[in-house]
């Protein structure tokens, strides 16, 4: 059956740049409700060693391989590989060819905080590889950091993803706080999850499949569930229906890890349908199910949930991976 | 203790985004490895030098229009020179310290690495060490780079400074 899961994508330990200790890190995002989270710290995977099953069932919290490769043309976070694949000679012609050999050893790749400042502020935080095989690229870290509206870096990342979308390829999103040092006890700050739709238990092969197939959402708290309908079927995220007419239904949930989100005063108050780049609908929201009718065309369909957070006014603070629509011919 | 290596680097903003091979050859089993290195200056305070640079990121990666705030001019106080070490023996990665601080020394044996660097024993065999120069903000940065192939009981404590 399928779940969407909250998982922290994007964390470090002492094993790179980190403060946490790898125990104390699945336990501090275990506290946060999440059930999961990906170890990716900069160019190693020695935090993988200290991570025991005892562990992961004592906090019941998954994590996921991971490493962060941290060159100088952009930063790469690749989950579950089976093999070492080096990072450390990859430069902006040849990713095409890593990637291939990321894919080869069962790993997924994402893109990195895409827009981050570059060096000599932040030393290849930048993404500046020139990508061709998009097709190998599984994911982009679209909100990056904690607050997803604290910095310029991911208003700028947004189109940047939206430019490769309008171009055909099929991207799922992720947030990660870049989480690299445990917080003040008793302060919780404003944080984001990355849903993963898993199909079956809560495993590393699952949650893989979950980001290949593009069954993915960012928020800052509340949960989205979207369903597409057209003709008799229902099409979920990262799936692909017809151009067409179709009946889109946006729920909505307040509750789950309400504990960890809710005193930020996070308060939905629209939604909107994006397609191919362009708000297509948009409706408020008063806490009941929202349905949309609208008609495709070809290229992808997103769902955007708008509201307040803190004492801001109204940002995004829920973004779907797409729902694409593809002629028949096109499949 | 055995000195393995003992080698000097002047980076330049040439070699920027330069992967530095340093082989070396370990021609008997040890109890551990100590790498060493030591770089400097790190830190760069001198506005002159620093907010041209700034300035120039500002342009480039940031949204059009933007201007530096007062929350920004505290972050940018400083910029830093940056070089990070990884290492392989017999063509096996081994991993890597991407940390900032200038002054380290990297523990490699079978029963236990320094983080970032797998178990793996300091046994006879070809080494290579690849120095990533990330950041040099003005001028050269000196590198300073001593491998000791270290017998049991042996301690860092021993190890002469750079």
């Amino acid at each position: 059956m399928l779940k969407y899961r909250p998982f922290e994508m994007h964390c470090h330990t002492r094993h790179s740049d980190g403060t946490f200790l790898v125990p104390q890190l699945i336990e501090s995002v275990a506290a946060y409700g999440y059930a999961g989270l990906a170890l990716t710290d900069h160019n190693a995977v020695t935090g993988l060693l200290e991570v025991t099953e005892e562990l992961q069932r004592k906090n019941n919290c998954l994590v996921l391989p991971g490493i962060e490769w941290t060159t100088f043309y952009g930063h790469l976070l690749v989950i579950g590989c089976d093999r070492f694949v080096d990072w450390r000679f990859v430069t902006p012609d040849t990713i095409d060819e890593a990637l291939q050999e990321i894919r080869a050893a069962g790993g997924i790749a994402g893109v990195a905080h895409p827009c981050e400042v570059g060096s000599p502020l932040m030393c290849g935080c930048n993404w500046e590889f020139r990508v061709k095989r998009w097709d190998l690229m599984d994911y982009v870290e679209i909100w990056s950091g904690p607050d997803p509206h604290a910095s310029a870096k991911n208003g700028l990342a947004m189109p940047w993803y939206d430019a490769l979308l309008n171009q055909g390829y099929h991207l799922a999103i992720s947030a990660g706080r870049d989480w690299h040092g445990p917080d003040k006890p008793g302060q919780i700050p404003l944080l984001t999850a990355t849903y993963l739709g898993i199909d079956g238990d809560v495993t590393i092969e699952n949650a893989k499949a979950a980001i290949r197939a593009g069954r993915t959402y960012v928020t800052t708290g509340p949960t989205v569930d979207v369903t597409l309908k057209q003709e008799n079927r229902i099409y979920s995220l990262g799936q692909t229906a017809h151009p067409g007419p179709a009946s889109v239904s946006v729920r909505i949930g307040m509750e789950e890890r309400s504990s960890v989100w809710a005193h930020n005063e996070i308060t939905p108050q629209s939604i909107r349908l994006v397609h191919n780049g362009k708000i297509l609908a948009e409706q408020p929201y008063n806490g009941k199910p929202v349905d949309f009718s609208v008609s495709l065309v070809p290229g992808w369909l997103r769902v955007e949930v708008y509201g307040t957070a803190l004492d801001r006014p109204a940002d995004s603070i829920a973004l779907t991976s797409p729902i694409y629509s593809a002629d028949l011919r096109d499949e | 203790m055995e000195l393995l290596l003992d080698q000097t680097f002047a980076f330049t903003l040439a070699d920027v985004r330069k992967n530095i091979l340093v082989p070396f050859r370990v021609d008997r089993d040890f109890d551990h490895l100590a790498i060493c290195l030591h770089y400097g200056p790190k830190a760069i305070r001198d506005p002159e030098i620093i907010m041209p640079q700034i300035r120039k990121c500002v342009k480039t990666y940031f949204p059009a229009g933007y201007q530096l705030t007062e929350a920004d001019m505290q972050e940018y106080q400083e910029l830093f020179n940056f070089v990070t070490l990884s290492l392989d023996k017999n063509g096996e990665y081994v991993g890597c310290a991407h940390r900032h601080p200038p002054q380290q020394i990297l523990t490699i044996s079978a029963s236990g690495s320094s983080w970032g660097f797998a178990p793996t024993a300091a046994s006879a065999g070809d080494w290579r060490a690849v120095l990533h120069v990330q950041a040099v903000v003005v001028g050269t940065v000196d590198y300073h780079l001593r491998i000791y192939g270290m017998e049991r009981g042996e301690q860092d404590a021993e190890i002469p400074s750079l």
